[in-house]
C-alpha cells in the first residue's frame, strides 16, 4: 500500500472508530467528486445535491463494513453510481431529457449514423444520447456499470482499475468486454423494438 | 471477436496501445470483417459513454456537510423506530407482552383465591373469634378445636 493508501486507510479506521472529524474530512475530500459523478449521469443539480447527501449518509452507516479490498474512491464511486440508478429506478424516469423534443428513436438514429460523435453535438442530440446511454447502462450489472464508467467516463486504465478494485488485469479486461457486449445487445434490442439501425 | 484483438481491445479503444500493437490490430481488422464490425461498434459505444463525463469539477452548494449530517441524524432516529416497527421484532415483542400479561393475571388470580394457610389450621382457630360457631355444626372443626384446647392447656 502506498503513502496515500495508508493515509486513506488510517482515515477510514478513524471513521470506523466513530471519529466524526474524520468523517467530515471524507466528505470534504470527496464531495465534489461525488457531486460531479451524479451530475454527469442525471444532469440535474437538485437531484445531484439530494443523491450526494444520501451517498454520504450511506457511507457513514456502512463504512464499518469497508474491508480495504478496493480503494476508498472505488467504493465511494460504486455507492454513488448505485444510488443514481436506484433513484432512476424508483422514480421510473424513463425520459431524462424533459426539455428536448428528441425521441429515443431520434437518438438511436443519430447514434447509428456514420458521422463521428463529435460532429453530432447539438444540445438536443447530446441530451438524447446521454439519456439513451444512461438507460442502456441500467441494463447491465452494478459491477459492470461501475467498471465501464470508471474506464470510459473517469478515464482510468486497466492497470489502474486492477489496482483500485483488487482484481487482476485479465479479470478486468474480461469483465469490461462482457459489459460492452451486453450494452451492444441491449442497444440492439432497443433498436429492433423501435425499428431503427443498430445504435451502438 | 478473435482472442488477440480482445486482449488488446481496452488499450486500443483507450488509445494507449503502442504503434506496433495498433498495426497488428489494424492488419487483422482489414482481413476479418466480423472483428472489424465489433471493434467499430465498441469504439462508437466508448465515444457515447464518454458523453457522461461532467464538463468540469462541480461543487455542491455551501453548507453541504451540515445537510449531510442532518440527513444522518434523521436516518438514525428513523432507524431506531424502524427497528421497533420491524415486523419480526414487533411480533416477538407482542408475544412477549402477551405472555407477561397472562403470567401476571394468573399470579393476581392465585393471590386472590388461594389463602396461604388452610382455614382449619390451628393457628387460625386460635386467632379466631373466641365465641366461634356452635359445637356440632362441623365435626372436623370441633375436633381441631378440642386438639387446640388440649395443646394449649395450661395449669
Amino acid at each position: 500500500m502506498n503513502a496515500n493508501g495508508s493515509e486513506e486507510a488510517a482515515l477510514v479506521r478513524r471513521v470506523q472508530a466513530g471519529d466524526e472529524t474524520a468523517f467530515r474530512e471524507i466528505v470534504d475530500r470527496y464531495q465534489s467528486k461525488v457531486f460531479s459523478i451524479i451530475y454527469g449521469i442525471l444532469r440535474n443539480r437538485n437531484d445531484a445535491e439530494d443523491i450526494a447527501q444520501q451517498v454520504f449518509a450511506k457511507i457513514y452507516f456502512s463504512i464499518g463494513s469497508f474491508d480495504f479490498r478496493s480503494s476508498l474512491l472505488t467504493w465511494i464511486y460504486k455507492i454513488t453510481v448505485n444510488e443514481c440508478y436506484d433513484y432512476l429506478r424508483k422514480k421510473r424516469v424513463r425520459k431524462l431529457v424533459y426539455e428536448s423534443d428528441f425521441t429515443e428513436e431520434d437518438a438511436l438514429r443519430m447514434m447509428s449514423s456514420e458521422q463521428p460523435v463529435e460532429r453530432m453535438r447539438s444540445v438536443d442530440t447530446v441530451l438524447a444520447q446521454r439519456d439513451l446511454v444512461t438507460k442502456l447502462l441500467g441494463r447491465i450489472s452494478q459491477e459492470e456499470r461501475t467498471l465501464i464508467l470508471l474506464k470510459e467516463v473517469e478515464g482510468h486504465s486497466v492497470e489502474e482499475l486492477a489496482q483500485m478494485t483488487g482484481l487482476n488485469q485479465n479479470t478486468i479486461k474480461v469483465k469490461l468486454f462482457r459489459a460492452r457486449q451486453k450494452l451492444l445487445r441491449a442497444a440492439g434490442r432497443l433498436t429492433r423494438r423501435s425499428g431503427t439501425e443498430p445504435a451502438l | 471477436m478473435h482472442q488477440p484483438i480482445r486482449e488488446r481491445l481496452e488499450q486500443y479503444l483507450g488509445g494507449t496501445e503502442g504503434a506496433e500493437g495498433v498495426r497488428a490490430i489494424e492488419s487483422h481488422l482489414a482481413t476479418c470483417r466480423r472483428c472489424a464490425r465489433e471493434v467499430e461498434q465498441m469504439r462508437r459505444q466508448a465515444a457515447f459513454l464518454r458523453l457522461l463525463r461532467p464538463a468540469g469539477v462541480l461543487e455542491p452548494e455551501p453548507g453541504f456537510y451540515a445537510r449531510v449530517w442532518e440527513r444522518i441524524e434523521a436516518q438514525r432516529s428513523n432507524s431506531i423506530w424502524s427497528l421497533l416497527l420491524e415486523p419480526a421484532l414487533a411480533k416477538r415483542l407482542a408475544y412477549a407482552s402477551l405472555g407477561l400479561l397472562v403470567l401476571l393475571s394468573a399470579l393476581a388470580i392465585s393471590l386472590d383465591t388461594e389463602p396461604a394457610i388452610p382455614l382449619t389450621a390451628p393457628e387460625l382457630l386460635i386467632a379466631e373469634d373466641p365465641i366461634g360457631p356452635p359445637l356440632g355444626a362441623n365435626p372436623t372443626q370441633d375436633r381441631d378445636v378440642v386438639l387446640v384446647n388440649l395443646a394449649t392447656y395450661e395449669h
